[in-house]
């Protein structure tokens, strides 16, 4: 699957749209690293386990739309954006979206 | 009056801790970004992007990050809230961390030769209508690295 | 896709040079100055607000003052005290006499209240009075055995107390205390504490001003009624022995030390 948030495969040629694909995942943040995260936050700098809590929730979101385009049949997504949002305090959800196409290598 | 003396201890090692990690992270990122100068480069925007090269690898790459405030600029916020004005303790802490997510972008694609359309966007870990809610900083940026292919000619 | 020629050295300038997005005014200094403005401010709102309530309260007329009363009071409270002996019926009766006697003497209580008298089940020695003029003396007091003109004391300072509305000069600080609450909202809880300290100091400067009138008032009614003030000199040195055993508490809390409470009835005569 090639991924890419351009309008086209560079190197490719688009032959044709497969439809809108998305997944999203909402991720809460567990007591244990919150309050690891609580100490961090009075001495303050990056919060390594939640970095690494946003990263696996990012990969989820990604390889969940990926699912959905390999139902479609399609072997590329492009144009794919990230939008987030807070649904309650200490939890947040990463949604990804795309549009799936089929594409081939142009030969030259 | 114990409550008073803890704080101001508190205030005066969170003051220390903070500005001598904010200190270095700076420093950190600005070896980095000077290594990462040439390659890849990256490019913001461009939605529609057009090469003639032959192209070898195209992939998704992402870099996130989250990074929090320490208690004493928390503190001089929550006071600043009072009055209004430039929220200037956050300024550094969304600084340091747009930079570093770009950063660990780029890192991932160290070996692409340009990074297409550039992206960053913030998540919202805490909810900012609850008060005392710690400002945490998360960020994800993302973008198309495109390695070219050399050995073939045009 | 071309690039610009010296790319690179520009691209090392900036990440090198002065960060554009970051302030350059350091959060200490920032800190010292908030710090330094909120505690200005807050004193000052504590001044003007002491200024103009105290000349609120000192002019306003005797109606209006009953129906602030009114409103802030307890309405009902039951005096019934199911235990009481005889002994202190007694009690009780004589100390209705003296407060009789008080009333007429300040004719400025008229039609305000008559200050009903409740004796407390408790061992300490200790009266107070309530906004509406309800006065409690505790069962300890009594046991004391004071003479009339000590009893005649401790009641006219008790009653002082309402007559130079004491009552509503605590009732307006609280107002105070909450307004600055309310300006500094909730998200800096550490500091709320900070600043109770501060009301609490201004309510402690005060609550001695307060007692040291309600003394000179009760020292003046003394004169009145019985030609000396005697009875709260001896009351005073009564209490200042028995400090160590027993502790003089006061609904207004904190008082002014015994020597400058006898200084001030000395001054009297």
């Amino acid at each position: 699957m090639i991924l890419t948030n351009i309008e086209s495969v560079p190197g490719m040629r688009i032959k044709a749209q497969c439809g809108l694909v998305s997944g999203s995942t909402v991720r809460a943040k567990n007591a244990v690293l919150d309050f690891g995260a609580g100490l961090k936050n009075i001495v303050g700098g990056e919060l390594k386990s939640y970095t690494e809590l946003l990263t696996e929730a990012r990969n989820d979101a990604l390889n969940r739309m990926i699912e959905q385009a390999k139902k479609l049949k399609a072997n590329a997504i492009i144009n794919i954006r990230f939008a987030t949002s807070a649904i309650t305090s200490g939890a947040a959800e990463v949604y990804a979206y795309g549009t799936a196409v089929e594409v081939e290598r142009i030969e030259g | 009056m114990f409550d008073l003396i803890f704080l101001i201890i508190l205030l005066c090692i969170t003051y220390f801790t903070g500005s001598i990690i904010e200190k270095n992270h700076f420093k950190k990122i600005k070896q980095r970004e000077i290594r990462l100068i040439k390659k890849p480069i990256i490019t913001y925007g461009t939605k529609r992007f057009q090469t003639n090269r032959p192209v070898k690898k195209v992939e998704l790459v992402t870099g996130e990050v989250v990074i929090s405030g320490d208690y004493f600029k928390n503190f001089v916020a929550s006071l600043k809230n009072l009055f209004g004005g430039k929220l200037t303790p956050f300024e550094s802490i969304l600084d340091r961390a747009r930079r570093e997510a770009l950063l660990k972008m780029r890192e991932k694609a160290a070996n692409a030769s340009i990074i297409v359309n550039a992206r960053i966007e913030t998540v919202l870990l805490n909810n900012i209508y609850i008060p005392n809610s710690v400002p945490q900083c998360a960020i994800i940026a993302y973008g198309t690295a495109i390695t070219y292919d050399n050995q073939k000619k045009l | 896709m071309t690039i610009k020629k010296n790319y690179e050295e520009l691209q090392a300038a900036l990440i090198e040079g002065e960060n554009i997005n970051v302030s350059k005014s350091s959060d200490l200094k920032n800190f010292f100055i908030l710090i330094i403005s909120i505690i200005g401010i807050i004193v000052a709102m504590i001044f003007v607000f002491n200024v103009i309530s105290d000349i609120f309260i000192s002019t306003m007329s005797d109606d209006t003052q009953i129906k602030i009363e009114k409103s802030i009071s307890i309405k009902q409270i039951d005096l019934k005290y199911p235990n009481v002996t005889t002994q202190e019926l007694k009690e009780l009766k004589n100390l209705n006499n003296i407060k009789s006697k008080i009333i007429a003497a300040d004719t400025t209580l008229k039609n305000k209240s008559n200050f009903p008298i409740t004796i407390v089940n408790n061992s300490e020695i200790n009266a107070c009075i309530l906004p509406n003029g309800i006065i409690f003396i505790t069962s300890g007091l009594l046991k004391q055995k004071y003479t009339e003109e000590e009893l005649a004391f401790v009641l006219a300072h008790e009653i002082g107390h309402y007559a130079n509305r004491d009552h509503l000069r605590i009732f307006s600080r609280q107002i105070l205390s909450s307004l600055i609450f309310i300006t500094i909202s909730g998200n800096t809880n550490s500091f709320d504490k900070f600043l109770n300290g501060v009301t609490l100091l201004n309510n402690l400067v005060y609550s001695r001003k307060q007692e040291a009138a309600a003394d000179e008032y009760a020292g003046r009614i003394l004169i009145k009624i019985y030609g000396t003030n005697n009875g709260g000199k001896t009351f005073i040195k009564k209490i200042k022995d028995n400090e160590n055993t027993s502790n003089f508490l006061h609904y207004f809390s904190s008082h002014p030390s015994w020597n400058n409470r006898l200084n001030i009835l000395n001054k009297q005569m």
